[in-house]
């Protein structure tokens, strides 16, 4: 003990040669505070990531004066915005209930899907491995396709209407909700699955009484993101041509009729705020729980 | 033996609900004082009522002969702190940063703006810091992340971190109740010797009697929110525990494990 | 851990969500249903259309114009990193601005949290069209558009993983008798990064998607190209283009995973 505090009175100790830890320095011969190799992937990943985004700045050959011009214009856009035009208010209000409908129907039916897609995916409940595999990559395509470009197709495919909205959210958001369905079924623990089997139970059985369960509060979390996003989408599916507050949105930005646009759109974003509201309530009454 | 810190009629109150009533105890350059007290009987609020994280409702602070109560200015609060060190339940360390670093966390408050936030601690520090670790027996992990580290390594670290700030005062804030009984022992004995060969003034909250008996110069026993017991630990009498937790001393015994699992 | 006899019983309290969850779905699809007048078969009917459509029309799939169409997909992506570059550095500023821990000035944390919210609940292509009235279409556009959509939301998780850090830290900083400033820089920061990676590698993910919506409806890049194939019913050429975002998209994919294994380990 008096050693130690001697040591330590006569200032700086002379480290000990066999002491294991030798330490860092830096260039210029202080003692380092850190292991840098420790931190190095972080650092290199900022670096690269900071050049690759000012390289991409440079390649997008950026019109500077449009830049400018554009922003010495927006007073101008916004007293044209402000001009709320309530004149169209009940059509508005009918095109907004339309994509609330869309987004309601294509997250329901691609929920269905994607719960039998799911079952086949999931690695720990799937009847066929291959099955699975297959599967994956061709729903990781679907996936890799915005719901927009896919509702563009159907469009062409069967034309104006809801039907079109519906069925392209869906090829999107189905594989969507295969994908974080089979995650949320993987995470169940392989101990309750073989305990089931052991008792005898059935694949069905065990999928209803086990599985969806434990796999409830993921499903959930997850059918609240994709209602999110299937909304952001048949909201705006109207500009490339589908129907919805989209297509009132556009096309009160061809007419310059800006004032019914921007009500349009304070409508679209009120009801995706209250959403946001309510699912932040809903998580967090069940964080109590 | 010089007084470092002399608290007189503390009181805190949130609104209409009282925390501390009436708390006066005095800790001198050296002494290890244990707080012992039911859970809310306000140990908590008392230490930090000392360094002014909580603000008291009413009654004095004298730290080495300063008003802490008094201070007002930002500036003047941080210097004070300084000389203050704080050990915490949780440890309250930066996981993702490595050992050396949070210890060298006790000498922001000492180092000018600019090189606190840029992180630039001297040589000087450096090499305290590397003398602390030793001394506590963590040379070893000086680059390890703290987050690596066993619950009794990282409250060795909290240890470490408080020495560099070169304090005057040392506040335990329970800081075995989320360690294992090894490590407890390795911990309280670091905080004594500490004490002892440093001649800092200790004060310690402990939910375990016997701990407190253990290392304890003076026990201070806290019931709700005022103070029942103020002397050695040869007159702490069973009838006293019982005042204390207001609880024949049988049960008591199972409480208080209860009460630690609850922490662990 | 679960046993054998204990399996088959959902706590009530679940059952009772489950339930209620379930009553207020099936709602809203009999709503939406009526409303919409959707036929959920009615697809079946048209699925001749549907194939000859794919296999007469989309496929093969050709790349018309490999020149131009290179440019469009180099000016896509470059939307994508640089909306996402800003948008990061912009949101670390105002998330500390905005997080309770460390914003100075409550009423600056609140404006802060209300612009979030506002940049992020309007949908980028909606975005897009605002900003054309002023600034016109081309890739100026697409990259506003994506930026306040991703500072949005960036700001908002930002925010959350800062408050995440949380008392206990910060508590031992005070203690310490640091500043502010220090605490962010010395705790905060390297608390938080592994948190703020994640998101950022996210928030690429979404921008590449999102950066071809918006340049179809007028922020350019590939996007616009391929709006251009469908409008003039050039089909084979428009799912050249859809195949190559897909393949983008993939590919942009594994390497976000890959670099969230790499770097948050």
């Amino acid at each position: 003990m008096t050693e130690r505090i001697d040591a330590l009175q006569t200032g700086l100790p002379e480290r000990p040669a066999e002491s294991p830890q030798t330490l860092l320095r830096d260039r210029r011969g202080r003692i380092r505070v850190k292991d840098p190799a420790r931190d190095r992937v972080v650092k290199w990943f900022l670096i690269l990531f900071l050049a690759a985004g000012i390289a991409a700045l440079i390649l997008m050959n950026v019109d500077w004066l449009q830049f400018l011009e554009g922003i010495s214009r927006i007073p101008e856009a916004v007293s044209k915005l402000a001009k709320l035009d309530f004149s169209q208010l009940s059509i508005t209000f009918t095109s907004l209930l339309e994509s609330i409908g869309v987004a309601v129907l294509s997250t329901v039916y691609s929920m269905i899907g994607g719960m039998v897609l799911a079952v086949l995916l999931a690695k720990n409940l799937t009847p066929l491995r291959w099955l699975s595999t297959v599967l994956s990559a061709i729903l990781t395509f679907l996936r890799a396709i915005p719901s927009i470009i896919w509702v563009l197709l159907v469009l062409v495919c069967i034309g104006f209407g809801p039907s079109a909205g519906i069925i392209g959210i869906c090829i999107f958001s189905t594989s969507f909700f295969a994908r974080s369905f089979a995650q949320c079924f993987e995470e169940v623990p392989e101990e309750t699955l073989e305990a089931l089997r052991a008792m005898g139970a059935g694949r069905v059985k065990i999928f209803f009484g086990a599985v969806l369960p434990s796999a409830f509060t993921g499903i959930l979390a997850w059918t609240s993101i994709s209602f999110e996003s299937n909304f952001e989408a048949s909201s705006v599916l109207g500009t490339v041509g589908a129907g919805g507050i989209g297509y009132v949105i556009s096309n009160c930005m061809t007419r310059y009729a800006y004032g019914q646009a921007i009500v349009a759109i304070a409508m679209v974003l009120a009801f995706t705020y209250m959403m946001e509201l309510a699912f932040t309530a809903f998580k967090e009454k069940k964080g109590r729980i | 033996m010089k007084k470092v810190l002399e608290l007189k009629k503390l009181k805190k109150y949130y609104g209409q609900t009282r925390a501390v009533e009436d708390v006066s105890f005095d800790v001198a350059a050296g002494e290890v004082v244990v707080i012992i007290g039911p859970s809310g009987a306000g140990k908590s609020t008392v230490l930090r009522c000392i360094n002014r994280m909580i603000d008291p409702t009413s009654g004095s602070i004298l730290f080495e002969g300063a008003e802490m109560a008094a201070l007002k200015k930002e500036r003047d609060l941080k210097a004070a702190r300084r000389r203050i060190g704080m050990i915490f339940q949780s440890f309250n360390l930066v996981y993702r940063l490595s050992v050396f670093q949070n210890v060298l966390h006790g000498r922001l408050g000492y180092m000018s703006t600019m090189d606190a936030v840029m992180g630039c601690y001297s040589e000087e520090d450096k090499r305290k810091a590397l003398d602390i670790l030793k001394m506590i027996g963590l040379e070893e992990m000086v680059y390890k992340k703290a987050g690596e580290l066993s619950g009794g390594q990282k409250q060795r670290v909290g240890i470490a971190r408080a020495l560099m700030q070169d304090p005057a005062l040392l506040l335990c804030d329970e800081p075995i109740a989320s360690l294992d009984p090894s490590s407890s022992k390795i911990i309280m004995d670091q905080i004594h010797q500490m004490a002892k060969t440093r001649n800092i003034a200790c004060i310690v909250n402990l939910h375990q009697v016997d701990v407190a008996m253990a290392y304890a110069d003076r026990i201070v026993g806290i019931h709700q929110g005022r103070v029942v017991f103020d002397d050695t630990p040869d007159k702490l009498t069973t009838a006293m525990i019982e005042t204390i937790y207001d609880t024949p001393i049988e049960q008591l015994t199972v409480g208080l494990e209860e009460g630690v699992a609850a922490h662990a | 851990m679960r046993n054998g006899a204990k399996i088959a019983l959902v706590p009530k309290k679940q059952r009772r969500i489950a339930l209620a969850a379930f009553g207020v779905i099936a709602a809203l699809f009999v709503a939406a249903s009526l409303q919409t007048q959707y036929q959920p078969f009615e697809f079946l009917v048209s699925m001749e259309n549907f194939w000859l459509f794919i296999f007469e029309d989309l496929l093969p799939p050709k790349i018309a114009d490999w020149g131009t169409i290179l440019e469009g997909v180099v000016q896509t992506i470059s939307m994508a990193i640089s909306a996402s570059l800003i948008a990061a550095i912009l949101s670390l500023g105002l998330a500390f601005l905005g997080a309770s821990t460390t914003s100075p000035w409550k009423p600056l944390k609140k404006l802060i949290r209300l612009l979030a919210s506002l940049g992020r609940n309007i949908p980028s292509m909606i975005w897009t069209f605002l900003l054309i009235m002023a600034f016109g279409i081309g890739t100026v556009v697409g990259v506003l558009a994506l930026l306040i959509t991703t500072c949005g939301f960036l700001t908002r998780s930002f925010i959350e993983i800062i408050d995440e850090v949380g008392g206990e830290s910060l508590e031992a900083m005070e203690a310490v008798g640091a500043g502010r400033l220090t605490t962010i820089t010395q705790v905060i920061i390297p608390a938080s990064l592994p948190g703020f990676i994640s998101w950022l590698l996210y928030s690429l993910e979404v921008n590449i998607r999102s950066s071809t919506l918006v340049g179809a409806v007028g922020g350019g890049g590939i996007g616009l190209i391929m709006m251009g194939y469908i409008k003039q019913f050039r089909y084979h050429s428009a799912m050249g283009v859809i195949l190559l975002v897909a393949a983008i998209v993939i590919l942009v994919d594994m390497l976000t995973n890959f670099l969230r294994k790499k770097v948050l380990a």
